[in-house]
């Protein structure tokens, strides 16, 4: 008696419609590149996952201490305030030349292989790397890198703690904290500020396979998954 | 706040994207959402326990 043989032939699905434009429209937003596709709840599911990592590792990633001037009792308390953890500090230099000896240079703050000074940065900060790829929500960073203004003063000259205006936060969202302000509340706090920048990080880094879903489609797609199943039947 | 308290926060939504990009259809991305969450968490709490135990020796 002959036995029956199935065979199931599984075509090889199109890449998803617009696979270019809606990878870079969700390397912008997580989510909108699905959302063009007409993939809506997906996308909003992206937009609502990775922003809610983002920000609340943002947000567990801040803090503020008052420190009294031990020493100064002339001196008013002092408000050091970090606002956020994704930002790019840029803090290397290039190697300089050694006056005392022509033929020898004096390495770079911060820069001891002599990379260009955008290399250096990300180095020196690498978790920018990871938190770049949540899309335009990371650029203001970029923004306050390329135009570094001046350094944020810590708050409470005339005593008083004063809440920030929100101009003020806006002004100064992803800008690097002053190097005081990073001491002090990093030293005081606990480990939330690291684990907050662990989250931001994480999120960029899931946006990259949203931004992959939006190209080229879900690792398992529908028909694949029906086909699948017949294959299991078949077995039974 | 106890620091563990975030954790769940961050395994829900890992848990989620991952298995949204590997369906398209509601029903097998929560389940697998589901399964990996579980993974998760265990993976986690056997790094934990480690952890703890470690501190006797």
């Amino acid at each position: 008696m002959a036995t029956a043989k199935t065979s199931i032939k599984v075509k090889p699905l199109p890449p998803p419609e617009l696979g270019a434009l809606a990878a870079f429209l969700s390397f912008l937003v997580p989510g909108l590149g699905q959302v063009v596709q007409g993939r809506i709840g997906k996308g909003l599911l992206f937009f609502c996952s990775v922003y809610a990592l983002f920000f609340y590792g943002m947000y567990i990633g801040s803090g503020s201490i008052v420190l009294h001037p031990a020493a100064d009792h002339e001196r008013p308390p002092v408000t050091y305030r970090v606002t956020g953890n994704v930002y790019l500090p840029a803090t290397a230099e290039y190697w300089a030349d050694d006056p005392r000896n022509a033929e020898h240079k004096i390495p770079g703050k911060n820069n001891p292989w002599n990379l260009p000074l955008w290399l250096a940065n990300l180095y020196n900060r690498p978790q920018y790397l990871g938190q770049f790829w949540v899309g335009v929500a990371a650029w203001p960073a970029l923004y306050h890198y390329a135009f570094p203004g001046k350094p944020e003063k810590n708050d409470a000259e005339n005593g008083e703690p004063k809440a920030p205006s929100l101009w003020t936060e806006v002004k100064n969202f992803e800008k690097t904290p002053n190097e005081d302000a990073i001491n002090a509340v990093h030293t005081s706090g606990d480990k939330l500020l690291e684990l907050g920048w662990v989250y931001t990080v994480i999120a960029g880094v899931l946006n990259i396979m949203v931004i992959y879903d939006a190209f080229a489609g879900p690792a398992f797609p529908a028909n694949r998954q029906a086909a699948d199943g017949k294959k299991e039947g078949v077995g039974a | 706040m106890n620091l563990f308290w975030h954790l769940p926060v961050l395994i829900v939504i890992i848990s989620l994207v991952y298995s949204a990009t590997r369906y398209d259809e509601w029903g097998p991305i929560f389940r697998e959402a589901v399964r990996w969450g579980l993974r998760l968490a265990g993976f986690l709490a056997v790094i934990g326990i480690a952890l703890y135990l470690w501190k006797f020796f």
